[in-house]
């Protein structure tokens, strides 16, 4: 941690000098167990700058921020904040002229509850790429131990998909049900990028496609329609989760998405290159019918 | 305040016997947002229609609903109707509680029900449309006919006539298509070839007509009146402004290949024209045969040639063109016999119906002389197996070839004619023969020329030391039969053209169960096709002989010339629309957009947005469902009126 520590501190340091205007890194937060995002743009701050076991938090998102519109930026990026960096690419939502990235290998990071017992982050227990390995420039030992493999990512996938219809909704409707909807969710995924939400509920301008009633239909639509819209680009960093006040399991929405896309589409689960939009708004002639028994698993 | 109408139609009984119209009224009747409603028994006649323009106008409507049939039917009457009372047609909804209800469902209660929802849902829609008014768009003034058989050449031919530019696109390096293998046509018994060589000819010397063959049709964008087409020729090998045709290349060239005009029964050289009537009559270089391509040896042919017309290094070359209109004229194929095992297609002397054209033919394999392609010998009896494939739900396929009973009639005729010591045995499952002078010449097949018709289907041909040992049962009178054959002649099912699938993806036409395009209404838009602008022509909608073939394509043609004689079609107003004040720019609009009508657009506020170009959009509203923030609608579809559609049955 030391040692990528110093390494951001000096590339920091040589950014401004050479006239980025801005830095994003991490920080400490208030508790050794915490890590908060720092947004540096005087020398004199660099040495704030600290990469810690908690580090999870993904700065990619922070690029939406209208503030940074044409601020020549600096960023330090893990393996899953660098995916989420590619797909706001691909959809044109932050223009990589402006933009220096770093790239952090990552050890892979710890979490800690309410209870105050701390433990392996679970998003980095299914993480593949924690080294962002294209970038030119990576801090880090590069040979980061993966700590589950490609199959055992979507064990808990799996467990849910052997249970029955009823026993599934069961279980998705007590897990839902506790939703709030402060949209914690959404504002927090570096990929909502919509100027406006058609899910708001009441505070965008478009059509009321969900109301506000605390009714479970209502908090369902909410997660399921929010689930596909980040179906085809959802790099699962985690984030939506991490911030749920009331503990709904978010990324096993999304990973069971992952897991159809991959099986049906034999597609990787998002674009990695900027001239594929990604499973669900491409077209092939072999794609199965929807509705009928296609993909690997099925074959 | 908006006044809305409700009108029920009872379609005669199609709707009111299965829906109960008082009570559908009666359940309307207290709702608030109803001001009018009214029933009769034929809204779409005059007198109905009237009802409506005087509802509109004395009721002082501002919007409409018509409970009656789809949409595709009536709606444009109803529109047009509004219209002429002063209401902005698209302030007109349809409740389609015909297909969608009476006809589909027979418990009165249910449909009732149904219907009542349906007209409520239409209700809530139509008080949230807008009124809408169509643009126009121009059409550019030329056609293309994609494929060079009987059916395209005719219409290309017609619309030429009618003064506009015409393109031929044809894969093969000919035109002429299937009837140019056939050697005469049923019922007059014309020399096939006599009569479409002049229509080939005339094809290819027509000032209006180009003639595109050994090319493929690479590419299709567009809409009506404005397709953009990439036309990949493909290349020849041979520098067509320099060739004479003289021939003398086909002479010396060593590379063989089977012929594919004479059904494989014999060979053609490497470079090759197809047929000796072909247009144009240039030879072209099949470059997976040739030896010059092969192993870089020989190139005989270019050393003999007298202009210098040859050229190795010709390369695929495309074509851009724009089009107003297109004919689709891909025609048939025979299905592959092999699959019907019992039948033993892989012996020589089993051959298909087309295969028999070519040996029947003077120009033939054989000169024209009847033998059996083992031993070159005459045959002393002919067995014909109709239905191989056709009609045959569980192993081919469930449609009539409907050609079969009269070109077998017609096979069989020419058989006992040139050698009336044949024995000839038809096996059929039914004889149909519905077509103008049809059954008189079956008849005569039967009767005059003594061709043994056996009601039957043939169970196995077992291939014997010298002849075919054919087995069947004769379905009148329950006898089994056991023939010595010495040539059997299937014929196979007629099925779409191999590439049909790829066309129809080009051109965003559907296909039928078998394969065959779909017409737009089987009764009242057999030549058109669901996408504007797209017609069929010939046996590419369905099997069909010759005359009802060059029908259709002149029918194609006088749809096509419709749209060529306008200077600009009314554009459908229903297209998408971009709220640019709420576009985060994702472009996922654009990438599923079919008709690359979505464009990035320079907004003052921030960056790139979305606009829709309103001339290409074609309303099929895939980009408003992809745009995660709803910022793209389709008038006439938006977003709000859906959903109250959806409120008005479910809540």
């Amino acid at each position: 941690m030391e040692i990528i520590t110093n390494a951001m501190r000096q590339l920091a340091r040589e950014g401004l000098e050479n006239g980025l205007d801005i830095i994003i890194g991490w920080k400490d937060g208030r508790f050794e167990w915490q890590s908060k995002p720092a947004f540096i743009t005087e020398i004199n701050d660099i040495e704030s700058l600290n990469f810690n076991n908690y580090s999870l938090k993904n700065l990619s998102g922070y690029l939406l921020k209208k503030e940074l519109k044409d601020k020549k930026i600096g960023i330090f990026l893990k393996g899953c904040d660098y995916k989420a960096y590619k797909q706001l690419v691909n959809y044109n939502q932050v223009d990589p002229e402006n933009i220096q990235i770093w790239g952090i290998a990552c050890p892979g990071l710890k979490e800690r509850d309410f209870h105050g017992n701390t433990s392996n982050a679970e998003r980095c227990q299914r993480c593949q790429e924690p080294v962002p390995e294209e970038l030119e420039t990576i801090i880090g030992k590069k040979e980061v131990a993966i700590q589950n493999s490609p199959e055992d990512k979507y064990q808990d996938v799996k467990k849910l998909e052997s249970l029955a219809t009823d026993e599934r909704f069961d279980y998705w409707k007590d897990q839902i049900s506790d939703c709030i909807r402060c949209y914690a969710c959404r504002n927090t995924c570096p990929l909502c990028e919509c100027t406006t939400c058609m899910i708001a509920g009441g505070d965008s301008n478009s059509d009321d496609w969900i109301d506000s009633a605390k009714e479970f239909s209502q908090d369902f639509f909410f997660h399921s329609i929010r689930a596909f819209h980040q179906a085809g680009r959802c790099v699962d960093c985690g984030e939506c989760e991490e911030v749920c006040p009331v503990d709904i399991p978010i990324s096993k929405i999304n990973n069971k998405i992952r897991h159809d896309i991959e099986n049906l589409y034999e597609m990787p689960e998002v674009a990695d290159d900027d001239s594929v939009m990604g499973p669900l708004l491409d077209f092939r002639e072999d794609d199965p019918e929807p509705g009928s028994k296609g993909g690997k698993e099925n074959a | 305040m908006s006044k809305i109408g409700v009108f029920i139609c009872w379609c005669g009984s199609n709707i009111s016997e299965t829906v109960d119209i008082e009570k559908t009224k009666a359940a309307l009747e207290g709702l608030p947002a109803l001001d009018y409603i009214e029933d009769y028994q034929y809204l779409c006649s005059e007198i109905g229609q009237k009802k409506i323009a005087d509802a509109i106008k004395n009721k002082n409507l501002s919007g409409v609903v018509v409970a009656s049939c789809s949409p595709r039917m009536h709606e444009d009457t109803f529109r047009n109707a509004a219209e002429d009372a002063g209401l902005n047609p698209y302030l007109l909804e349809i409740a389609n509680i015909r297909e969608h209800c009476s006809w589909v469902h027979s418990n009165k209660e249910k449909a009732t029900e149904k219907a009542v929802a349906l007209i409520r849902a239409a209700i809530n829609k139509v008080k949230h449309n807008q009124p809408l008014t169509p643009g126009s768009i121009p059409v550019n003034k030329r056609a293309l006919v994609i494929g060079g058989g009987i059916a395209g050449i005719q219409s290309a031919i017609d619309i030429a006539e009618a003064g506009y530019q015409v393109d031929i696109v044809e894969r093969t390096p000919s035109i002429g298509g299937k009837m140019a293998q056939i050697d005469k046509t049923f019922p007059t018994l014309d020399c096939s070839a006599c009569i479409l060589t002049p229509k080939m000819v005339e094809a290819s010397r027509h000032e209006n007509i180009q003639l595109h063959t050994y090319s493929e049709v690479a590419r299709v964008d567009g809409y009506v009146g404005n397709f953009d087409v990439e036309i990949k020729k493909k290349p020849r090998s041979i520098d067509e402004d320099k060739c004479t045709g003289c021939g003398i290349c086909l002479e010396k060239c060593p590379g063989k290949a089977p012929s594919e005009f004479e059904e494989g029964l014999n060979e053609r050289n490497a470079i090759y024209t197809p047929f000796p009537q072909a247009v144009p009559n240039i030879p072209t270089i099949d470059r997976d045969n040739c030896i010059k391509f092969e192993k870089d040896k020989c190139g005989l042919c270019a050393r003999v040639c007298p202009t210098d017309a040859i050229n190795f290094n010709q390369e695929e070359n495309i074509i851009e063109e724009k089009y107003g209109i297109i004919i689709t004229a891909t025609g048939y194929q025979l299905t592959d016999p092999d699959q019907f095992g019992e039948y033993h297609y892989n012996h020589p002397d089993v051959i298909t119906g087309m295969e028999f054209e070519r040996i029947i033919n003077a120009a033939g394999p054989t000169e024209g002389k009847l033998q059996r392609p083992s031993n070159s010998e005459k045959p002393e009896r002919v067995v014909f197996v109709q239905c191989v494939g056709s009609r045959d739900k569980a192993r081919g396929h469930s449609h009539c070839s409907k050609i079969c009973c009269m070109y077998t009639a017609k096979q069989a005729m020419l058989i006992r004619e040139k050698y009336p010591e044949t024995e000839v045995y038809v096996f059929y499952i039914d004889i149909r023969t519905a077509g103008k002078g049809f059954e008189e010449f079956q008849r005569r097949a039967q009767e005059d020329y003594g061709v043994n018709y056996v009601k039957g289907m043939v169970g196995k041909v077992f291939p014997g030391k010298d002849k075919l040992r054919v087995e069947a049962i004769d379905a009148m009178t329950g006898e089994f039969l056991e023939l010595n054959s010495d040539l059997v002649i299937l014929s196979p099912a007629a099925i779409p053209d191999q590439k049909a699938g790829d066309v129809s993806r080009q051109l965003g036409i559907s296909q039928g169960a078998s394969g065959f395009f779909t017409e737009a209404h089987p009764k009242l838009k057999p030549v058109e096709t669901q996408t504007a602008g797209i017609f069929l022509a010939g046996a590419c909608q369905g099997p069909k002989d010759i005359p009802e073939t060059v029908a259709q394509a002149s029918g194609a043609a006088a749809k096509a010339i419709g749209i060529l004689s306008k200077d600009s079609l009314v554009n459908n107003p229903c297209v998408a629309e971009v709220n640019q004040a709420e576009c985060s720019s994702c472009f996922s609009c654009k990438e599923v957009c079919p008709y690359s009508a979505i464009e990035k657009d320079e907004a003052e506020k921030h960056g790139m947005v979305a606009r829709v170009n309103e001339a290409l959009c074609q309303g099929c509203g895939a980009c408003t469902v992809t745009c995660r923030s709803s910022t793209i609608n389709l008038k006439g579809f938006s977003n709000k009126e859906i959903l109250s559609e959806v409120d008005a049955i479910c809540l």
